[in-house]
């Protein structure tokens, strides 16, 4: 399958701050690509870069096979983008902004547009800025998919839209990988993009956390209960590749959340001597997100799992 | 190129659309300025003549505000973010928008010629148009007018273009518009200091105005293409991606502490404790932000205080010119000031931080207005240093210079800000708002000194309104805008905005509107016009008395064509023209009459004052050499020419439809009765021309007839002036403007003019009802009083007054020029008529 996105170690800073530390992705064609990430994590920083508004600090970075800094006007031409907050004139009718913006496509936008915004129930000569934030919303949309474009980025696209409309919006989605088109969106609806994205991405402080197949991704992550005897009781080191991503104390309770978990590390915690028994349970897309995003427990590797442990009301 | 119009149409429509609101609003203020300078009264026609040229300020206005509509509300709005996301390149992008606003400086220039057309046609340029501000003012060439029309040209362009650099290269809309003011300025800058370099090496030798202006026009160019080609690059940097260090270093690009401040790495030191008062905090926001704007607009006053105040000072030089212009970027800067009230952090969306948090409205407006008040308590404060230094400084220049009280200053300058931050919170377009907040404060302030002037000189002596009331309106409205704002606060700070948020302002807006109209609509209802019944009568005698017939007339006129002494000019009909000289001795009263010899002695004649001065004078001097000379047999033959000329004049004036020329017949026959009763004379009763002379006095009985026709034909005939579009200025042939009831502008002209012609020949005609029944005319000529020389002089002092009317005092009015020529009617049945009359009677 063909990489419609490829970035390599990109890196982006700004003065006292580093917004992106070495990012490295690749998107697939016909896919829904979901970045996920905590705001600052630099979702928008990436966006930015990969429509050509912002050049990287170093690395690369590929959209169509184009350099987004040099063919920045032909990737906008295969491209849908809507912005978080998409500034839209407010002084043109919702008739007039598809009219406007068709000057610069091709015959079919217009057509188009006019059938999304029929479609949405926008009455055609109203002014943008008498428009409800969810309408702009949707006028934004109309505008950024009129063209079909091959790829489209979407910056949060289901802000300010009714649980109707967004549930409409995120399976036509669907229906656009299915037609091998690519959608990349970054957005904080979890449990939304659980629904549609193939791929997850999880950006946190610059870095990218995680990138695999939604399913993959989930299957990978599991939560392990431990009851143990004592609170002070030392659990073994998980064997690789497992990777302890948050480990939790409440008394004589104990939780973890692992990434490649298996069988047999389930045997090795339940043969050690202290602990009562062992359970496991599959986790959502969100508990996943906080696990790999939580502050409280930064990432560490699997082998320090025994020093220091926090424990609920002090350090053990 | 048809598929390349295609393509853009989107775009051009868009730039057009921006633009529209800017052309609209420009030509709606220039418009009202030229009306309301219209307007103006007669005494200030130096302003009238500027107003003339404010067509001419259209298309610099529209090239100031031309790049912030397209450029910098777009990046205000951030909607520049959108369309960039669309496939546009940067450079199709900047050429479109600097081709349509060039196209449109074009519309503006096109429109300010049809402007300047329609003025010329009514006569605002009686020697043609010519370019003002320039070196060779004369433009009488082809090649100095050339020139003139290419320099007023290129150089809004110039600004057009100075304003995409500086909206390109400034993120924030306020400040780059300020940054226009230095750059316009830049290529007269740089030819005075071309000036100067020579006046150092050649010293003070002539320069041809021609190449002066060929100087300033090439600078122009260079300085044009200089600036677009930085204005370019800017726009490309801004439209291109952003490299990561060229973003970080934006945010302090423009801060004072990148200049003088310690480096932008060191952390802005955050109080300890917060603000505990609202307005406190909003003070500190308002100089906090948007730093760069705030230190133009402090300069621009800065400069309009040593402008005003320090003229002749040292180091600051006694330019007069110089000093008003920095007097005019003082008070722009002012009404910069007030805009900024409800700009950036201004804006509803900041002030609902706010809002939301508690803050009433009236802390919201109080603490938006704290700044204006610390800028200008310290401008007052420099203005007064200035002042005082001024005072102890001994400099020949400054004693020749205006300096104007301070607090006229400080009147005028809460005035321009009141209306200023008004324009600010009403209209959401910071360009438009920066153009209409000037013109606004001096339309407004100007038409309400003109449409006071209507009524308040006429009634603030009188007890119409009252000299409290008029004081009392006055202060209402001079508050009233920032009256305004604060009531509409709570809606403003709530986001409203548009036509929501104005109607808000219109009780306000309907009120100081209303406010400057009270005394010339109080004037107007107390106005001693005549009823609808009285006017219906009137037109139905003018029509008969027109109708019995007009009599060919003759008209004596007195031509002075370069100010020396020349006497009778008889301008007969076509081709029969004789001018004399006053030092011509051939010239005699037998000239004059033999001039009218072969006239018919029904022929009517019309005179002018100061040819019946002149002729008066001669006579007088005729009369004068025989009172030397009484037995001089050639002098006796003289005054009998004059007297005999004089008799036959007085006959044909009287016989004139001008209401004037009974008054010159008046005059004449005050002359011959004084010279009849010359007891020196007494002994030549016998002889001819003083027996027609006796006849002319005794004949007393026609008088009023005459006059009273000559009322009715003159109202007659101004009438039909007026509906056959003539000038109308004379009135019987009393030039109207010459009254001082009619000392208004235009709309004061248009409301009282017809009212005041029709009052005068009425109450004329009632004073000679009166007079010919005996009874006493004084409420008649107390209103003639009143309609002639407004309340400027009191009745009993005035021409109409008893006291002007004894023997003696009327004679000498009627041999008085200025008051024959202004008075209608003045002496009519005065003590020497009656005396006359009796004696006429009696013999």
């Amino acid at each position: 399958m063909n990489h419609i996105i490829q970035t390599s170690d990109l890196t982006m800073s700004f003065r006292g701050c580093d917004a992106l530390r070495g990012v490295t992705l690749n998107v697939d064609e016909g896919t829904v690509f979901a970045l996920l990430g905590e705001n600052g994590a630099g979702k928008t920083t990436l966006i930015r870069i990969l429509t050509g508004f912002q050049l990287p600090t170093s690395g690369t970075c590929r959209i169509m096979d184009l350099n987004p800094a040099k063919d920045a006007l032909e990737i906008r031409r295969r491209t849908g983008y809507v912005s978080d907050a998409p500034a839209l004139y407010d002084w043109m009718g919702v008739g007039e902004i598809g009219w406007f913006a068709a000057t610069l496509y091709d015959n079919q936008f217009l057509p188009r547009y006019k059938e999304s915004i029929r479609r949405y129930e926008i009455p055609e000569d109203r002014k943008i800025r008498h428009l409800s934030k969810g309408q702009r919303a949707k006028v934004a949309l109309s505008l950024s998919l009129a063209h079909d474009p091959d790829l489209l980025i979407l910056d949060e696209p289901t802000s300010g839209l009714d649980p109707m409309v967004r549930r409409d919006f995120l399976e036509s989605m669907i229906d656009r990988a299915a037609s091998g088109r690519t959608v990349f969106l970054s957005s904080h609806q979890i449990s939304e993009v659980e629904r549609v994205a193939d791929v997850i991405a999880i950006l946190h402080d610059g870095k990218v956390r995680v990138c695999e197949p939604l399913d993959k991704l989930k299957d990978s992550v599991t939560e392990v209960a431990i009851s143990l005897e004592d609170p002070l009781v030392a659990l073994p080191t998980l064997p690789k590749p497992a990777e302890v991503l948050d480990e939790q104390s409440y008394g004589r309770q104990r939780s973890m959340v692992v990434r490649h978990y298996d069988s047999e590390m389930h045997d090795l915690l339940a043969s050690r001597v202290g602990v009562n028994g062992v359970s496991e349970r599959a986790l959502s897309l969100e508990e996943i997100f906080i696990a790999f995003t939580g502050r409280s427990q930064s990432p560490k590797p699997v082998e320090n799992a025994e020093v220091p442990m926090v424990i609920e009301g002090g350090l053990a | 190129m048809t598929e390349g119009f295609t393509n853009n149409r989107g775009l051009v429509w868009k730039e057009t659309r921006q633009l529209f609101p800017l052309v609209a609003a420009l030509f709606a203020v220039g418009l009202v300025l030229m009306l309301v300078w219209q307007m103006s009264p007669d005494g200030i026609d130096a302003m009238r003549r500027y107003a003339h040229y404010i067509p001419l300020a259209l298309p610099g206005l529209f090239a100031v505000g031309a790049a912030a509509m397209t450029v910098g509300q777009e990046r205000d709005q951030k909607t520049i973010d959108w369309l960039t996301s669309m496939p546009i390149s940067p450079g199709r992008l900047i050429r479109i928008k600097l081709i349509v606003c060039t196209v449109a400086l074009g519309v503006m220039w096109i429109g300010c010629w049809a402007l300047i057309k329609i003025e010329l046609m009514l006569g605002a340029f009686p020697g043609g148009f010519r370019f003002p501000l320039l070196p060779n003012l004369n433009q009488d060439t082809l090649s100095t007018q050339v020139i003139a029309f290419l320099s007023w040209h290129l150089h809004t362009f110039y600004i057009l273009v100075c304003g995409f650099y500086t909206s390109w290269r400034i993120r924030n809309s306020f400040a780059s518009l300020i940054a226009i003011i230095p750059l316009a300025f830049a290529p007269f800058a740089v030819v005075h200091l071309g000036e100067s370099i020579r006046r150092m090496r050649v010293g003070t030798a002539y320069v041809d105005p021609l190449i002066s202006d060929s100087a300033a026009l090439a600078v122009t160019l260079i300085a044009t293409v200089i600036v677009g080609a930085l204005a370019w690059r800017a726009a490309i940097r801004v439209l291109s991606p952003a490299k990561a260090d060229k973003e970080s270093g934006d945010a302090h690009r423009f801060s004072p502490y990148a200049v003088f401040g310690p480096s932008a790495e060191t952390q802005r030191r955050v109080p300890d404790q917060p603000f505990r008062s609202t307005t406190l905090a909003m003070l500190r926001q308002s100089f906090g932000s948007n730093r760069l704007a705030l230190w133009g607009i402090l300069l621009m006053i800065l400069a309009g205080v040593v402008g005003s105040a320090g003229g002749g000072l040292p180091y600051v030089g006694s330019s007069r010119s110089g000093g008003t212009v920095l007097t005019f970027i003082g008070l722009f800067g002012v009404c910069c000031l007030g805009v900024f009230a409800f700009s950036g952090d201004g804006k509803a969306e900041r002030l609902r931080f706010f809002s939301d948090r508690g803050a009433s409205p009236a802390k919201l407006w109080l603490g938006r207005h704290l700044l204006a008040v610390a800028v200008l308590g310290f401008a007052s404060l420099l203005y007064l240093f200035i002042g005082v230094i001024g005072q102890s400084i001994e400099s020949a220049d400054r004693r020749y210079l205006y300096v104007p009280p301070l607090i006229v200053v400080i009147l005028l300058a809460v005035y321009c800000y009141s209306i200023s931050q008004w324009v600010g919170q009403t209209i959401r377009a910071l360009s438009i708002s920066l153009m209409v907040a000037p013109a606004a404060s001096v339309a407004s302030l100007f038409a309400a000194g003109v449409v006071l002037s209507q009524g308040g000189t006429m009634t603030i002596g009188t007890t119409t309104i009252g000299v409290a009331i008029i004081i009392a309106m006055a202060v209402l409205w001079y508050f009233l805008p920032l009256v305004a704002t604060l009531m509409s606060m709570r809606t403003y700070a709530d986001g409203v905005q548009g036509r929501r948020l104005f109607a808000k302002s219109v009780p306000a807006l309907v009120l100081f509107l209303a406010i400057p109209l009270i005394p010339l609509t109080t004037e107007y209802f107390s106005y001693p016009s005549i009823t609808s019944a009285q006017r219906r009568s009137l037109a139905q005698q003018a029509s008969k008395a027109n109708a019995r017939g007009r009599m060919p007339s003759n008209k004596v006129s007195f031509q002075t064509p370069n100010g020396n002494f020349q006497l009778p000019d008889v301008n007969r009909p076509v081709g029969n023209t004789s001018a004399l000289g006053y030092d011509d001795r051939d010239f005699s009263a037998a000239h004059l009459a033999n001039l009218y010899a072969d006239d018919a002695q029904e022929q009517v004649a019309m005179c002018e004052p100061n040819t019946l001065n002149g002729i008066l004078s001669l006579a007088s001097f005729a009369k004068v050499q025989f009172i030397q000379s009484p037995d001089d047999e050639k002098a006796l033959a003289e005054l009998n020419d004059w007297l005999d000329t004089m008799t036959k004049l007085a006959r044909r004036l009287r016989r004139s439809p001008r209401v004037i020329d009974q008054d010159h017949a008046d005059a004449i026959v005050s002359w011959v009765a004084d010279l009849l009763d010359n007891h020196q004379y007494q002994k030549h009763l016998d002889q001819p021309a003083a027996q027609s002379a006796l006849d002319l006095v005794a004949d007393t009985q026609g008088w009023s007839d005459a006059r009273r026709r000559a009322v009715l034909v003159s109202w007659y005939d101004w009438h039909e002036n007026l509906q056959s579009g003539a000038p109308a200025d004379q009135f019987g042939g009393y030039p109207i403007n010459a009254w001082s009831g009619m000392y208004r502008g235009g709309l004061g002209r248009w409301l009282f003019r017809n009212h005041m012609i029709d009052s005068i020949a009425f109450h004329l005609l009632e004073l000679l009802e009166a007079e010919e029944q005996g009874q006493s005319s004084v409420q008649q000529r107390k209103t003639l009083h009143e309609l002639v020389s407004g309340n400027y002089q009191e009745f009993e002092q005035g021409p109409y007054s008893d006291r002007a009317r004894r023997k003696g005092a009327s004679q000498a009015a009627l041999l008085n020029t200025e008051i024959r020529s202004k008075y209608p009617g003045a002496q009519w049945y005065a003590a020497w008529e009656k005396e006359l009359t009796q004696n006429a009677i009696t013999n």
